[in-house]
């Protein structure tokens, strides 16, 4: 984690526009903010931040059933209640 | 989104959970639906924490514990896994006095009942399927910046899925896999990647782009090295998708719609495996990183519209049940 911070700062270093970059209006930043830049170098570090670690993941411990019905299946067969998270956008892709 | 971390990762929901079948389904599709699957949803759904409810929105989301017969047992639409966790235990006491003929469905439930078309039937199995995960990056001024949020929005991400038929996965590398050999990814292939992928949904739902959004989508793919039957790439390019007009960004408050814009200019670099014996890629790491700006209406940037840098990460999926969901705009791939 603290080569990851190390490494992303100095990327920020390089690319970073002027201080007023962040307050750009419009569809266009008049001067580029402050993403991280992206080389080799700093390849892994960046995939590591952006993927979820194992601790933002506990939720895939449940095994979810990827449809409502399939779950009624199994829980119609096994005598067992069914519980269903259904949301706006599949919960197990975008939500 | 939020649920993913608070509800489903508590040690006591998950418990109580392990007594039920637990299922994740898109909403919309359940409640406006024909068919079994979508009249038995809406007979829950009905019972619950939004029947009947229109305003501020026709939305049924939550989680409900029901039996298959469609009698609902409790439910709740919440991020607090201390409600959750009261809401399984009634379902569970609500459960254990149920009759057994007043459980389950009357006879045997036929299993392709779903009765309506689901993306999932186009998973392509023999194809390439990668999970898409997006994040704010670190901000040189967050402290002081508005938009850095200190709650849950700090912390924030969000995945999806990305399909590749077979044909396609194997147009990412060159035709003739030697090393030093190198190829434009075929143009409608990056469009699509960045029209239904590289998309601000860190902080909740977004619309996809459409086609004339697309400014700029350059991929290059180039063999680093070729072992065996295993070709390694590089991949390495850039987009750029801007859209402006009137909508709303306040979620579901009652605003009037107000000019706005949005947009994600990114850099990309990858590197990925190709198994030529197999066909198919048994590595595959892409990153789009850059600027976003704006926002949509639900996915919570009303005040962070300022532009910002996210990144977005696509790795190699399994092939578990829980994987084989479709991706969220694969609608838009524009698939025959």
């Amino acid at each position: 984690m603290k080569t990851t911070i190390v490494v992303l700062g100095m990327a920020m270093f390089v690319s970073r526009g002027g201080a007023d970059a962040q307050e750009a209006p419009g569809p266009q930043p008049a001067s580029p903010p402050a993403a991280p830049e992206l080389t080799d170098a700093t390849f892994k570090p960046l995939l590591e931040l952006i993927r979820p670690k194992p601790q933002e993941l506990g939720f895939e411990e449940i095994r979810w059933r990827p449809t409502f019905w399939e779950a009624v299946l199994e829980a119609q067969r096994a005598e067992r209640p069914v519980l269903v998270w259904a949301m706006n956008g599949h919960p197990l892709a975008c939500t | 989104m939020i649920a993913r971390r608070t509800v489903w990762c508590d040690p006591r929901v998950k418990d109580l959970v392990a007594r039920f079948v637990p299922c994740a389904d898109e909403v919309y599709g359940l409640q406006s639906g024909t068919g079994p699957e979508c009249e038995l949803f809406r007979k829950i759904a009905e019972q619950g924490h939004y029947a009947g409810r229109t305003k501020p929105s026709n939305t049924r989301q939550g989680t409900y514990a029901a039996a298959p017969s469609g009698r609902l047992l409790a439910s709740v639409n919440s991020n607090d896994p201390a409600r959750m966790a009261r809401m399984l235990r009634d379902a569970l006491a609500a459960w254990e006095k149920l009759p057994r003929e007043e459980r389950l469905l009357p006879g045997e439930p036929a299993a392709n009942a779903e009765n309506r078309l689901r993306w999932e039937q186009r998973y392509p199995a023999d194809g390439l399927v990668l999970r898409v995960h997006t994040r704010d990056l670190p901000r040189a001024e967050d402290a002081a910046r508005e938009g850095s949020a200190k709650d849950w929005r700090a912390a924030a991400w969000n995945q999806d899925f990305a399909w590749f038929t077979r044909d396609e996965a194997r147009r990412l590398l060159p035709e003739d896999p030697a090393a030093g050999a190198a190829r434009a990814v075929p143009e409608s292939l990056v469009r699509r990647l960045a029209r239904c992928h590289l998309l601000d949904d860190v902080r909740g739902q977004t619309s996809q782009f459409d086609e004339r959004h697309v400014a700029r989508a350059r991929l290059e793919s180039s063999v680093v090295r070729h072992e065996g039957n295993l070709v390694g790439v590089r991949l390495e390019g850039e987009t750029r998708t801007s859209s402006e007009g009137k909508w709303r960004v306040h979620g579901l408050e009652e605003r009037s719609v107000e000019k706005q814009s949005r947009g994600f200019e990114a850099r990309l670099l990858g590197r990925a495996v190709f198994d030529l014996s197999a066909g198919r890629f048994v590595r595959f790491e892409l990153l789009a990183v850059g600027t976003r700006w704006g926002g949509t209406q639900y996915n919570c940037r009303q005040d962070d519209l300022a532009p910002a840098p996210m990144g977005v990460a696509l790795t190699l999926a399994g092939d578990s049940p829980a994987e084989r969901v479709a991706p969220a705009f694969v609608w838009a791939y524009g698939w025959k």
